[in-house]
């Protein structure tokens, strides 16, 4: 087995849930028979299942105030930011799961695109604990999703303690990036893996797989308790769109907090390589734009099956031929509206 | 005879057209905005009308600055239950008094509505102030020099969706929140009314298509005559000093002032974005701002959906073989736009 990308590594959805836990292979390696490729069309969930920060920061007491971060870009739409975990004195080689704010990104029908995630786990000393404020912004939105807010009352509180806590100097506990899916055509790309069911995990150095597994979603040593387990991340991708907390409006809210990039000095940065400030605003007025613009069309069809029923009904009606005649008027302009809509579509 | 004194005024849509055609014409009497309608000469605004309000004029007669008044003219709407939009209309600095500005108004779009529910109130509110700074000077050509890009981009000045346009600078943005520190900490209000329209006979204001003319203090409509939307003294009338106004007209239809969007798309845009202002109002509006945006956002999905739909309609159409992910999507989308879907068939079956 070449040593590329020893530090991520996946397992199959099959064996989630095996007793002795499950061994690791590549995330490269080729696809077997229990693999689960995502296809276009099919939908789907990405969830940060746990975490385990390995290494000491915080001078002062033991455990470190640990603040977990993701970004999901999907395409080529802007990322998507979530504010996942805050935890303070958490101890080391202690890992976390049932985080509970645990919704990266899920999409009703994958079109084929590439996704990139991105983690930062933050060691965050000499803040207030917010812990409390994610559950309840959680509950409000079905994740934290930053951008989104500044536009509630109820989490003005914790977006000010996160803008306080962004803006200050921070240690970074871990940092990683995984892309899946699109063009994997390309066997050799290293960069990006298939995008299948299961398991990701991704450690902050290069592991022996023989000496470790999976197993509750969690990384384990085989050897022993004492073995060292590195800093990592698990990640779990499932075919279906996963209702938790209130995920009616997931969705929608996922969207919105990829259009409404925020406008003021404070905004949450991610590493420039991503989109430089400019773009980012010039990016979140478009996609502002075709939502506005795809809402209009809803807009349309309603009043087109409102108006289509009173003239119907009219007919029986002792109604003046020229309000009819108003009405049909009315009927033409909406339906040429209507199919300009679908066959510029089609053009582009 | 004698009429109530009152702020608001109005002239109905057919006097104003006529007032086009007679070369006798010198101005139309004025009525108060909240008269009985009058079905010989007054048209209210109906059921599934489109219409725009427009800002036609405006007049100064207060001296805040030594004869140079810097002066900002701004309108808040709301329409129905949707958040409230906020346009810029004028900014310029070293103005004289007296001043009446009609042809140098930078920006005339208030709001607009594309289908008329009755029911739905429509407010206005209008504001002229005198913006005092140090920085008014670079604020004012920035605005002069970037109003013509915003206006052909956006059909009107939404200051809240200005810094989402792409080629606006980042300098450009701190002089806005220079100007909004302006606004709440050194601006002297010159005119600052609002009026609340409907449709229906409920006692507010009736939805009439004309203009109104909002005073800045009550005055008696009988001495006064509004001619190119300027109010002239009535010559039979003891002459009175005519005070501050603005003047707006309601028109029938959708006007687009911008070449590239629809208004009507932007001012939802508008309506979306946490406005510039974050005061106490603002914050209190922010919940309300976030239901419309999901709301749009739902409604967004729906139109993705209806497109995907589409999409895979066509497939099948034209004899592909959808595969079975691509059958259980379609099958799954089928029952979920139902509705929809019939329209779009009537549609494209035309």
């Amino acid at each position: 087995m070449s040593n590329q990308n020893r530090n991520a590594w996946f397992v199959s959805l099959e064996h989630l849930l095996d007793d002795e836990g499950a061994p690791l292979r590549p995330i490269h390696a080729s696809t077997v028979d229990t693999d689960r490729p995502i296809q276009d069309y099919e939908a789907l969930t990405i969830s940060l299942e746990s975490f385990c920060i390995s290494k000491q920061l915080d001078r002062r007491v033991d455990g470190n105030d640990l603040l977990v971060r993701t970004w999901t870009t999907y395409g080529d739409e802007p990322p998507i930011e979530i504010v996942h975990f805050f935890e303070k004195n958490v101890a080391l080689g202690e890992a976390r799961d049932n985080l509970a704010v645990e919704h990266m990104f899920a999409v009703e029908s994958y079109s084929g695109q590439p996704i990139e995630l991105d983690f930062q786990v933050l060691e965050v000393d000499g803040h207030n604990d917010v812990a409390e404020e994610l559950q309840a912004a959680a509950h409000l939105f079905g994740a934290v999703f930053p951008t989104l807010l500044p536009f509630s009352s109820f989490t003005s509180t914790l977006y000010t303690h996160l803008k306080s806590i962004f803006k200050n100097p921070h240690d970074l506990a871990f940092s990683s990036t995984l892309r899946l899916g699109g063009l994997t055509g390309t066997l050799e790309d290293q960069t990006t893996a298939p995008l299948k069911c299961g398991a990701y995990i991704l450690c902050d150095q290069d592991i022996d797989a023989d000496q470790y597994v999976l197993r509750e979603l969690k990384l384990e040593a085989i050897a022993s308790d004492k073995a060292f387990v590195p800093s990592y991340i698990v990640i779990k991708i499932v075919p279906q769109v996963i209702h938790s907390v209130n995920s009616e409006d997931l969705l929608v809210n996922q969207r919105l907090a990829a259009s409404l990039l925020k406008n003021d000095g404070d905004r949450f940065e991610l590493p420039d390589n991503i989109l430089t400030k400019q773009n980012r605003f010039a990016h979140s007025f478009n996609l502002l734009e075709a939502m506005s613009k795809n809402a209009y069309l809803i807009k349309r069809i309603v009043q087109y099956k409102q108006l289509k029923s009173r003239h119907q009904a009219s007919i029986l009606e002792s109604i003046s031929p020229r309000d009819r005649l108003n009405d049909l008027e009315k009927l033409l302009v909406l339906s040429n509206e209507i199919r300009d809509f679908f066959i510029d579509d089609e053009r582009q | 005879m004698s009429q109530q004194t009152s702020k608001f005024w109005f002239v109905p849509r057919k006097e104003l057209m006529v007032s086009k055609e007679d070369t006798m014409y010198v101005g139309s009497s004025i009525k108060r905005a909240s008269s009985n309608v009058d079905h010989d000469v007054d048209t209210m605004v109906r059921d599934g009308d489109a219409f725009t309000v427009l800002l036609k004029s405006f007049y100064v007669t207060q001296d805040k600055d030594k004869g140079d008044n810097d002066i900002l003219v701004r309108s808040w709407a709301r329409y129905g239950s949707d958040p409230h939009t906020e346009v810029a209309h004028f900014f310029k600095e070293d103005i004289p008094v007296p001043y009446f500005s009609a042809h140098d108004v930078q920006a005339e779009h208030i709001v607009s509505a594309d289908t008329y529910l009755s029911g739905n109130r429509v407010w206005i509110r209008l504001q002229i102030s005198e913006v005092d700074g140090k920085r008014v000077h670079q604020i004012s050509s920035f605005v002069e020099q970037n109003l013509a890009t915003a206006v052909s981009a956006l059909g009107a000045i939404f200051p809240n969706t200005l810094p989402f346009i792409g080629n606006i600078s980042t300098h450009a943005l701190d002089l806005l929140s220079d100007l909004k520190h302006l606004i709440s900490n050194k601006s002297d209000v010159i005119l600052d009314e609002a009026l609340d329209f409907l449709s229906v006979n409920t006692g507010e204001t009736p939805l009439r298509y004309g203009a109104y003319i909002f005073f800045q203090r009550a005055v008696d409509g009988g001495n006064y005559l509004l001619n190119s939307f300027q109010v002239h003294s009535n010559s039979t009338a003891e002459s009175e000093p005519i005070p501050d106004y603005v003047v707006i007209e309601i028109i029938p239809g959708v006007i687009n002032p911008s070449s590239r969007t629809t208004i009507a798309l932007n001012q939802s845009l508008a309506k979306g974005l946490l406005p510039v202002d974050d005061t106490q109002a603002a914050q209190i509006e922010k919940d309300e701002r976030l239901r419309y945006l999901q709301k749009l956002m739902k409604q967004a999905k729906m139109a993705d959906d209806l497109k995907e739909y589409y999409g895979l309609m066509t497939r099948e159409l034209s004899g592909v073989v959808l595969n079975e992910l691509q059958r259980k999507r379609y099958q799954a989308l089928t029952v979920k736009l139902g509705d929809y879907i019939d329209v779009v068939k009537d549609v494209l079956d035309r």
